[in-house]
């Protein structure tokens, strides 16, 4: 009895000293493969342009030329039934383009792209499909901001678009972004969230362009009016505000890819409608901006 | 499982094996993934004994009736860890058409690796008395004993300096070493 006390006495001590220490984390084989990265937002009544391709790079690359991101031999087509147009690079612009006037964007169609590309000496395809709203967008023009407005900031009426929505269109996404110097002497320091300046320097461009959306809008027939908050501003100086009624194709990408990383750490794949070797999104919208000018309050 | 209910030590000794797979269309090319409440080996022991009587047991000392009694309590729990999706490579893109490209992570396959594995020893050590309407328990118990950091979740981040990123993973752990006191009364 006495031996068989002592050996469960040996087992629960050892038991309490191997339960010490701790879990180490250690990232050395790297999931990565390489993809092609669209962004392609067509717009009905309207020629195509500003078609962005891009790629990934491996998590453990330390620096890239932000100036040559996007790729300049793509080869880049939209294919309209049974009819292929192929799009050629503008160096201007970073961005693929149709060169001719035979291929304008027609409400409520469907259309499909191919991109072929060579990343890191690997053969890459992808392909995707989306559909046109089916109408034109309606601005309220006498209940939005107008071009050229002046708005006085914590003093004026917020920034407010006013619209009919789209039959075809559940999801409006407004941006509002900075056009002006984003540097010390634009930043507004008495910010309604008290950020400082030094503390958003290395991210800038998230609070250069600020952003909000409507989802789910169905069956509305009377006029859509959303405005800013004052928390979506920085910076003194020229906004532009654009509305965009984007098809689902956009919304599943913008919603989920915006952060891929989640509360608990775990991270999730952005939804994307580009198929085989691609991610991003190949989408239609109809689109409408404004520019204005924000000032210090007196 | 072994379970033991009478006598002056009770306790049992549990272990599982058991593997799950999902398969989601749209996530993760289609392809089969293990979720993240897939906990491979599982373990689970526990303890509990009346001290005095216990010594009397194994010195052969007569056993005498009491009022009162010391308890001590043993807990060990063992769990594989749990599966967890990497960042594994990054690209620029704009949030809308018009706007400058930002820094965005794509992760790897879902739920690829796996957290290190859980582990968790408790004690606990009480005295009991009982009184003629009400039973009074006086208890000391010491939460994760070895003070074992368990991961709960890890956070990715990044530095950009002139354009180089420098990536950064910060884990979160579970509960340290928590010793609690207490006392309950029953009537």
């Amino acid at each position: 009895m006495k031996k068989i006390f002592i050996i469960i006495a040996l087992v629960l001590i050892s038991t309490i000293l191997t339960s010490c220490g701790e879990g180490k984390i250690d990232i050395t084989d790297i999931d990565y493969e390489p993809k092609i990265v669209v962004e392609a937002m067509l717009y009905p009544g309207e020629n195509v342009k500003g078609i962005k391709i891009s790629r990934n790079y491996n998590l453990s690359l330390s620096s890239v030329d932000k100036d040559n991101i996007y790729l300049n031999d793509a080869d880049v087509t939209i294919i309209d039934g049974s009819i292929r147009y192929n799009l050629l690079y503008d160096a201007a612009t970073k961005s693929y383009y149709y060169t001719g006037n035979n291929l304008v964007i027609g409400y409520n169609k469907n259309y499909k792209i191919e991109v072929k590309a060579t990343i890191d000496g690997k053969e890459l395809f992808c392909w995707a499909e989306t559909s046109t709203p089916n109408d034109s967008l309606v601005i309220y023009k006498d209940l939005s901001i107008k071009n050229d407005d002046t708005v006085i900031y914590y003093k004026s009426k917020l920034p407010t678009i006013t619209f009919k929505s789209i039959s075809n269109i559940q999801f409006y996404a407004i941006a509002n972004d900075y056009i002006g110097v984003a540097d010390s002497n634009s930043f507004i320091n008495d910010n309604i969230l008290g950020i400082k300046y030094e503390d958003i320097k290395e991210k800038i461009v998230d609070y250069k362009n600020r952003y909000t959306w409507l989802q789910n809008i169905k069956d509305i027939n009377f006029p859509i009016s959303k405005s800013l908050d004052w928390f979506d501003f920085f910076f003194y100086g020229k906004y532009r505000l654009t509305i965009y009624a984007a098809n689902n194709d956009f919304q599943q990408y913008f919603v989920t890819a915006q952060n891929t990383q989640e509360m608990d750490g775990n991270f999730h794949h952005p939804r994307t409608n580009i198929r085989g070797d691609g991610l991003g999104y190949f989408a239609a919208a109809k689109k409408y901006s404004f520019e204005y000018l924000l000032i210090r309050r007196q | 499982m072994i379970r033991k209910d009478y006598g002056t030590t009770t306790g049992w000794l549990g272990y599982s094996l058991s593997s799950t797979k999902n398969k989601v269309y749209g996530i993760n090319n289609n392809e089969w993934f293990y979720p993240r409440y897939d906990r491979r080996n599982v373990i689970n022991f526990v303890i509990n004994t009346d001290i005095v009587k216990a010594w009397d047991e194994v010195f052969n000392n007569p056993i005498t009736e009491s009022n009162s009694k010391w308890l001590f309590g043993f807990n060990l729990f063992y769990s594989s860890g749990q599966y967890i999706t990497y960042p594994a490579s990054y690209y620029f893109a704009s949030n809308f058409p018009d706007n400058e490209p930002t820094r965005k992570i794509y992760p790897g396959k879902i739920n690829k690796y796996r957290l290190p594995y859980y582990m968790r020893v408790d004690l606990s050590i009480s005295y009991e008395k009982k009184y003629e309407k009400l039973t009074t328990t006086y208890y000391l118990q010491i939460f994760n004993v070895g003070n074992r950091k368990n991961v709960w979740f890890i956070q990715y981040n990044y530095t950009d300096i002139d354009g180089n990123f420098t990536n950064k993973m910060d884990t979160f752990n579970q509960i340290p070493f928590l010793p609690t006191v207490g006392i309950s009364i029953k009537f």
